[in-house]
């Protein structure tokens, strides 16, 4: 509730920006009437308020030929029928020096693979796709990595999709890159890994200057949990994630804002 | 998503976020064009409850991030290049833009949170807006506004002062 004689400045600067409901604003229009204490500082965020507005105004300006006529030269990427003739050549290596031995031991792996999931429950019953909540933070990894078959010691590439959505979590709630952290709150940075390997979690403390902050063993499809961490006196946080497996690595930046 | 209609009618708005995430409107101008590729390239949908402008300003800055460490190791090489390069070509020149010149250089100084919630308001978004964008509360928006309002008030007043 507003103290007539006495608003907050959030509520002042709310009522600026026309960002007060109607009662609380007509609360602060009567207070206004004779308080010239009150007078000056609804003032002082009126002028920032114009300060910002008449520097953006420039936004308004409109949007030059060259840069019109270089939007609509863009196009969507064919991404639909890259990845049908990368399935169609695929299938073209598996089966090119197909033999009819193969045809046992390739059908008794196949239901294997197929079996697998139903036979063997994964320790982890959510999909990776679970956890794609916002697309802006997730980093996608696309390759293809090349699979031995023991039993038919058939040699095949594989399309790999991965996914890291790494983000801090703190008090509860997940804070995800570009966000703010709280100061001398306890937070830790939580990722699914895609593949086997190692995760190691540093901090850049300056150009091109990182330390270490953990390295945990991660296995395909587990969250990785690094060390409980908590930030005391520094403005920013800037953390690096790399997941490294045998054949693949990747990395992502996280950037928090600190507050206090 | 026609991010193309967008993007044409609002180029100025992002580049001038950008350029108060950059300071620098070359590389302002190469961020904003860099995300208008992609949207349109990947064909994005805009995410649940999210406006697309809002999303675009997002991705503008998910982006700056991403780029962030590459600029440094760029920047000096990018400063014997502007040395190298015609008056008419150089940052200064093309700008223009003194008023925004000036408020670029102060939200820098008041740091990226009341940067951001300022510059988004400059550009015309709402509480709520600047709080989807941001990823906060309209309550922990109004308290940056109070807060970094009156700042940046006691900077122009220094430099009336001076």
């Amino acid at each position: 509730m507003i103290s007539d004689s006495n608003p907050s400045d959030e509520e002042i600067v709310s009522f600026v920006d026309g960002e007060l409901d109607a009662d609380r604003s007509l609360a602060i229009e009567t207070a206004l009437i004779g308080d010239e204490k009150l007078q000056q500082r609804v003032n002082q965020f009126r002028k920032t308020k114009d300060l910002l507005i008449e520097a953006f105004a420039v936004a308004d300006m409109e949007t030059p030929p060259h840069i019109m006529a270089q939007i609509d030269e863009m196009r969507p990427s064919p991404r639909e029928k890259m990845e049908l003739s990368r399935v169609h050549s695929i299938l073209r290596k598996i089966f090119v020096g197909f033999r009819i031995q193969y045809v046992i031991p390739a059908a008794a792996f196949s239901l294997g693979l197929f079996l697998n999931p139903v036979l063997i429950p994964s320790s982890n019953d959510q999909s990776v796709n679970d956890f794609l909540t916002d697309q802006m933070n997730q980093i996608e990894l696309r390759g293809s990595r090349e699979v031995t078959d023991l039993l038919s010691s058939i040699e095949t590439r594989i399309d790999i999709k991965e996914y890291l959505n790494a983000r801090a979590i703190q008090n509860g709630a997940e804070i995800y890159s570009g966000a703010s952290l709280e100061v001398d709150s306890e937070f830790t940075i939580l990722l699914l890994s895609p593949f086997d390997g190692t995760a190691t979690l540093s901090e850049e403390v300056g150009e091109a200057v990182e330390q270490e902050i953990a390295s945990v063993k991660i296995s395909s499809g587990g969250y990785i949990s690094f060390p409980i961490m908590k930030v005391t006196d520094q403005s920013s946080l800037s953390l690096i994630a790399r997941l490294k497996s045998e054949d693949v690595e990747i990395s992502q930046l996280l950037y928090f804002d600190i507050e206090n | 998503m026609d991010f193309k209609a967008i993007f044409k009618a609002s180029y100025p708005k992002f580049r001038a976020y950008a350029y108060t995430l950059t300071q620098d409107i070359s590389k302002a101008e190469d961020l904003v064009m860099e995300v208008i590729r992609k949207l349109i390239e990947r064909q994005d949908s805009t995410p649940e409850g999210l406006n697309p402008e809002s999303y675009i300003i997002r991705s503008i800055k998910n982006q700056f991030i991403d780029t962030l460490r590459k600029d440094k190791n760029l920047t000096s090489l990018d400063a014997t290049l502007e040395q190298q390069l015609p008056d008419e070509y150089s940052s200064k020149e093309i700008t223009g833009q003194s008023n925004l010149d000036i408020l670029v250089k102060n939200l820098a100084s008041l740091g990226e949170s009341c940067s951001n919630v300022l510059s988004l308001f400059g550009l015309g978004h709402s509480y709520q807006e600047i709080a989807d964008i941001e990823r906060i509360t309209t309550g922990t928006v109004m308290s940056r506004m109070s807060r970094c309002r009156q700042k940046l008030l006691s900077l122009y007043q220094e430099h009336d002062n001076d």
